[in-house]
């Protein structure tokens, strides 16, 4: 017996309706979102089916130790396949379940699944769409430029490097609006601990931007530790045990991005044009300069 | 004499460098003590200089964990804040109250309004931005300059009864360390000037420093200025 049969009931009618066969069309990926949205679905009538999951990466992720303990069954190998595919299910676990709950969930199971397929047919693009859908549902607007908008802008340009060449000016103008719109809506109140790497690398993106250099690699090393930190501070049903592992992995991490970052700055403060800058700004260097100078005699002792 | 060596000085004299010229050479003001120490480092006497300073210039091997890294980082740290906090359309006014207490900051922000103000063509933020950016650019630049125009010595001996005599009348360790690495090259490297910015631990216990000491000269940094005896 399952210590959430509601859950486990959930994942295994959604099963049976989206896939009933095991085909390659319905993955890892697409089970994670449908299984999020009909959570959210779900609170909205009453019923919580207690789904273990958090922001992450790719949006929402079912966390998978906890969903194992609740359910009994492990993702990967009981209802994932080695290939990402969900696996075909002949049997729905119902025992125990109210009649009334297992028909709102099997009704809000064909809601969803409706709004991808015809038929039994999946629509074009459903994956997009499943994944944009789950996104509306995102904590932070940021989140969503980030992942949704800007990474995707980058990735639309990776596949034509040529176009670097004669439309950069635009390019450039693109990204710098996405930087702009990524400032006004950092989450900073909830992730305080984040703003300065953050802004390193905001600060290093507008140097790339000047010196022409692909930020694909750099935005993604982002992502990566700003989810790192989106996980602790968005989850539902994850024990604490696990959030709090989570939050020393951000610590620990962070040091070592803000090196990254550090030194890609650097390194592309290198590669800028020297003076191209306007005169009328040098009496704000200067002060700047007098004013590290002093902190720097301030300090002592010697070594710091 | 040439241009830039102390005045009223005739003769050449290869300087030993405190840590306070080669920070006031890299973090350049056009106060006195920005020009002496540019004049300092740029004359045509070759520049020397000892571990301990380098330790708090530049961090232990060169870690980034010195001094002028640390600073810097702090300078642009708090720049981008305020580019950030301009971004997200809060004026300037109300940034600065982030710095009450900090008069030095304060004027910085101030300068950035006089700047700022009239400008068509670039918001505030894009003004903090270009000097965020050439302030870090011309740090980098005379980081490189030190690395390259200096040479560097390890110290090897320990000197304890020249130690024991300094720590006398010196009454920071860490100076006396300074000092003791610029009497390890003066051994080998023949009429070797101590400059130093730091009046009161080092400049004014010259006497001590050239008796117990093989360095001939203690150079206080106001002397490269002209108009100086």
């Amino acid at each position: 017996m399952a210590k959430n049969p509601l859950l486990k009931y959930s994942v295994e009618v959604l099963l049976v309706e989206a896939n009933p066969a095991g085909e390659p069309f319905f993955r890892k990926t697409h089970l994670y979102k449908t299984l999020f949205l009909l959570h959210q679905n779900l609170l909205g009538q009453g019923i919580d089916i207690g789904l273990p999951y958090c922001w992450y990466l790719h949006g929402p992720l079912i966390e998978a130790i906890t969903f194992e303990e609740q359910t009994g069954t492990p993702l990967d190998g009981g209802y994932l396949q080695p290939d990402g595919a969900t696996v075909p299910l002949r049997h729905v676990h119902d025992e125990e379940l109210m009649t009334r709950e297992k028909q709102v969930v099997l009704q809000e199971i064909r809601k969803i699944l409706r709004k991808y397929r015809s038929g039994t047919r999946w629509e074009e693009g459903y994956g997009s769409r499943l994944v944009g859908d789950a996104y509306k549902l995102a904590p932070f607007r940021y989140q969503r430029t980030f992942k949704r908008e800007y990474l995707d802008y980058l990735v639309s340009l990776s596949g034509e490097p040529r176009v670097y060449d004669y439309a950069y000016d635009r390019i450039s103008s693109n990204i710098l609006r996405y930087l702009d719109t990524l400032i006004k809506q950092f989450p900073e109140n909830e992730m305080s601990e984040l703003l300065d790497t953050y802004l390193a690398w905001d600060d290093t993106a507008r140097l790339f931007v000047e010196t022409r250099d692909p930020l694909d690699a750099l935005s993604n090393r982002y992502w990566e530790i700003f989810c790192s930190l989106l996980r602790v501070r968005k989850n539902e049903n994850v024990p604490e045990e696990i959030v709090e592992r989570w939050e020393r992995s951000f610590a620990q991490e962070l040091p070592l991005y803000d090196r990254e970052f550090e030194t890609a700055h650097d390194e592309a403060l290198g590669r800028l044009e020297q003076d191209t800058r306007s005169r009328d700004i040098d009496p704000i260097v200067l002060r700047l300069m007098a004013y590290a100078r002093d902190e720097c005699v301030r300090a002592r002792p010697r070594e710091m | 004499m040439r241009a830039g060596s102390p005045q009223g000085d005739v003769g050449q004299l290869p300087y030993f460098l405190d840590s306070n010229v080669i920070i006031g050479y890299i973090f350049h003001a056009t106060d006195h003590w920005g020009r002496a120490a540019v004049l300092a480092f740029e004359d045509p006497e070759p520049n020397h200089s000892g571990f301990a300073v380098q330790r708090e210039c530049f961090g232990l091997c060169d870690t980034g964990m010195g001094k002028v890294r640390t600073i810097q980082k702090a300078v642009v740290r708090a720049l981008r804040r305020v580019i950030y906090n301009l971004k997200r359309g809060r004026p300037l006014s109300q940034i600065a109250a982030n710095f009450d207490g900090d008069d030095h900051f304060q004027e910085i922000l101030a300068e950035i309004r006089v700047v700022a103000t009239g400008q068509s063509n670039r918001t505030t933020d894009a003004v903090v931005l270009e000097s965020l950016q050439a302030f870090e650019v011309e740090v980098v630049r005379r980081q490189e300059i030190v690395r390259t125009n200096c040479a560097w010595h390890r110290r090897t001996a320990y000197y304890p009864d020249i130690s024991a005599v300094l720590n006398r009348d010196i009454s920071d360790g860490d100076d006396v360390t300074v000092v003791l690495d610029a009497h390890d090259i003066a051994l080998t490297v023949p009429d070797l000037a101590y400059v130093s910015g730091d009046y009161n631990h080092i400049v004014r216990h010259a006497d001590t420093i050239l008796t117990h000491t093989r360095i001939v000269r203690v150079l206080p940094l106001g002397r490269f200025l002209p108009g100086s005896s």
